[in-house]
């Protein structure tokens, strides 16, 4: 992606925060407090200048590694159903990297991930994601168009989420989650560009 | 009350669409993330509540005109609450995990103790020493 390109993915994102307002997956972190504060930043700006993390942050990881699988089940349940589009397949093997970023940083700063099943799709044991899992999946399952929106959806979330999540993390986290959204950007796009082509 | 006792509970007020009740078992965090999840099935169906519910944590007023719908659009969901507690497990002094199955299947909740007893919690979910 150039960088013309990915300014333009950026404007576009946020006049679709506009539009899209409520969000999904990511609202579950308190997105909101992310608004205004999108694009300009740099992840060194954002960071702790110590490598700690407060109890707080700890919770807000282990939960973000929870959060990340849905996305994830959401783009391979989809791309079962609608097999000649291969944005969700695509998609699905990055959203696993998420997953292990997420897991790596719980690793590396001892925050336990026992009793968190990441193999099991579709089955999660907060009951929260499990609905939202459920309601994905069930607009998704309407029509391709549908399915395709979910996952713009659950990008554009995705997105706001690191962003407000990343604020006050150390700096080894904070250029994760960049490396994260970056991806989610980049996820975004192929979302638009195929919704674009279905529509 | 414990968290083995506020399980069954907090399913069966939800599930009534008694959110007033709902809240009074939960931190506010996890408060609105339940109506955020559970509300996302009519913010795909209907803008006008789609719009309020983004707005939840600003403005009281749509937080009740929330609370109001979203209880009607629970009720109407008819959803049985079929839990069996499995155990609970402390995951430091003041924090628990109910291991429960709904429907069959393993579900957990977490719970943190607060000044007014112990509130579900869903950024509870890892030990603490």
């Amino acid at each position: 992606m150039n960088h013309n390109r990915h300014q333009n993915n950026r404007r576009n994102f946020l006049s679709k925060m506009l539009i899209t307002g409520v969000s999904g997956v990511a609202l579950l972190t308190g997105t909101a407090n992310a608004r205004g504060r999108k694009g300009g930043n740099t992840g060194g700006s954002r960071s702790n200048t110590t490598s700690a993390m407060t109890e707080e942050q700890k919770d807000k990881l282990f939960f973000i590694y929870q959060e990340e699988k849905v996305a994830r089940d959401v783009y391979i349940t989809l791309g079962k159903k609608y097999t000649n589009e291969n944005t969700f397949a695509s998609i699905q093997l990055s959203e696993q990297r998420h997953i292990d970023s997420a897991r790596g940083l719980c690793e590396k700063y001892g925050v336990s991930t026992e009793g968190v099943d990441e193999d099991s799709v579709g089955n999660f044991v907060l009951q929260p994601l499990q609905e939202l899992y459920n309601t994905c999946i069930a607009k998704g399952k309407k029509s391709l168009l549908d399915a395709l929106e979910v996952g713009e959806l659950v990008e554009v979330t995705d997105i706001e989420d690191l962003e407000h999540s990343m604020v006050g993390m150390p700096s080894d986290v904070v250029n994760v989650f960049e490396n994260l959204k970056e991806g989610s950007l980049s996820h975004l796009d192929a979302f638009q560009s195929a919704i674009s082509r279905a529509s | 009350m414990e968290p083995k006792e506020i399980t069954p509970l907090y399913y069966n007020l939800l599930y009534s669409g008694d959110l007033v009740g709902v809240k009074e078992l939960m931190t506010v965090d996890s408060y609105i993330m339940i109506l955020e999840s559970f509300g996302l099935r009519l913010s795909f169906e209907d803008e006008y509540f789609k719009s309020l519910l983004k707005e939840i944590k600003e403005s009281k007023d749509s937080l009740k005109k929330v609370e109001k719908i979203l209880s009607k659009d629970l009720l109407a969901r008819d959803n049985k609450s079929n839990i069996e507690i499995i155990n609970t497990v402390m995951n430091g002094e003041k924090r628990q995990t109910v291991n429960y199955k709904e429907e069959d299947k393993l579900k957990k909740l977490y719970f943190s103790k607060e000044e007014n007893g112990w509130k579900i919690n869903y950024y509870a979910g890892r030990k603490v020493d």
